[in-house]
C-alpha cells in the first residue's frame, strides 16, 4: 500500500467535492458529467453503468424535475491517489411529502491536478425486516 | 487509470468478502481483525481510526454481547488492484427489539493474491429531517 500517495488534505477535498457535486445536482443535472471521469462506473439502484455516455443517460432519464438533498452524514478516508467518500442522508422530489433515505459512496481519484469520480453507488435505504 | 488491473470476477471476490465478514461478525467479531490491511482505516459512526490495532480496539470496545446483521443491498465495483463494495442492512443486538438501518463502505485491495480491507466506514442511518 503507497501510503506516500495519500493525499494530505482529503477531507478537505471531499467537502468540496460534495458542495459542488449536490449543489449541481440540485440546480443542473445535465452538468453533472464534469464530475466524473471518462471510464467511471455508476451503480444506481442495482443498475450498473460504464462511462460517460451512460451514466448521463441515467441522470437524464431520473423521473424528477426538483430534488433536493439533506446531508446527515460525509465520512472521508484518502486511499492511493484518491478519496473514499461515504455519504448518508434524505431527499426529497417534487411535491413529495417524504423525505427518501439514501447512502451513496464515491471514489475520487487525482487525475493531474483534478479529481474526479472512478466509483460511484446510489442506493435508496429501503428495508423489509 | 488501468482498467487491465480491474479484478474480473470481482462481484465473486466481493460475494465471498460479504458473507465471511458478516458471519465472523455475527459469530467471533474479534476475528474481524484478519480482513484487514496492517494499515487499514476504519471510520466507525465518525470516530477514525488506524491500523490494526486501532480497530481490534475498536471492535473490543463495541458493548453488545450478540448482533444480528441482515444485509438489504450489497453493491460491488472493480477499481484498480481492488473491489468497492457498499452495503445496506439493519441490524439488531442483544435483546432489543428494534432493528436499525445501517451503511457500510468497504473498498479491498488485492496484496499478492488475496483481499484485505484497506477503507472501511460504517454508519449507522438516522437522519432528523
Amino acid at each position: 500500500l503507497q501510503l506516500e500517495t495519500f493525499p494530505a488534505n482529503f477531507a478537505l477535498i471531499g467537502q468540496q467535492f460534495m458542495q459542488a457535486f449536490y449543489a449541481t445536482l440540485q440546480t443542473n443535472r445535465e452538468q453533472l458529467a464534469n464530475f466524473y471521469y471518462d471510464q467511471a462506473m455508476l451503480t444506481y439502484e442495482g443498475a450498473q453503468l460504464m462511462g460517460k455516455a451512460a451514466i448521463m443517460t441515467k441522470y437524464r432519464s431520473l423521473g424528477f424535475q426538483h430534488i433536493s438533498m439533506a446531508i446527515t452524514n460525509a465520512d472521508y478516508q484518502p486511499v492511493e491517489r484518491g478519496v473514499l467518500i461515504a455519504v448518508n442522508g434524505q431527499l426529497r422530489v417534487d411535491d413529495a411529502t417524504q423525505p427518501l433515505p439514501f447512502t451513496e459512496t464515491f471514489l475520487l481519484r487525482s487525475f493531474g491536478q483534478s479529481f474526479a469520480i472512478v466509483n460511484h453507488i446510489f442506493r435508496l435505504g429501503v428495508h423489509n425486516y | 487509470l488501468n482498467p487491465c488491473l480491474f479484478p474480473p470476477n470481482f462481484a465473486q471476490i466481493g460475494q465471498q468478502f460479504t458473507e465471511a465478514f458478516y458471519g465472523t461478525l455475527q459469530t467471533n467479531k474479534e476475528q474481524l481483525v484478519n480482513f484487514y490491511h496492517d494499515q487499514a482505516m476504519l471510520t466507525y459512526e465518525g470516530s477514525q481510526v488506524q491500523g490494526k490495532a486501532g480497530i481490534l480496539e475498536k471492535y473490543k470496545s463495541l458493548s453488545f454481547q450478540r448482533i444480528a446483521a441482515a444485509v438489504t443491498n450489497a453493491d460491488y465495483q472493480p477499481m484498480e488492484n481492488g473491489v468497492l463494495i457498499a452495503v445496506n442492512g439493519q441490524l439488531k443486538v442483544d435483546d432489543s427489539p428494534q432493528a436499525l438501518a445501517f451503511c457500510e463502505s468497504f473498498l479491498l485491495r488485492n496484496f499478492g493474491g488475496n483481499f484485505a480491507i484497506v477503507n472501511h466506514v460504517f454508519r449507522l442511518s438516522i437522519h432528523n429531517f
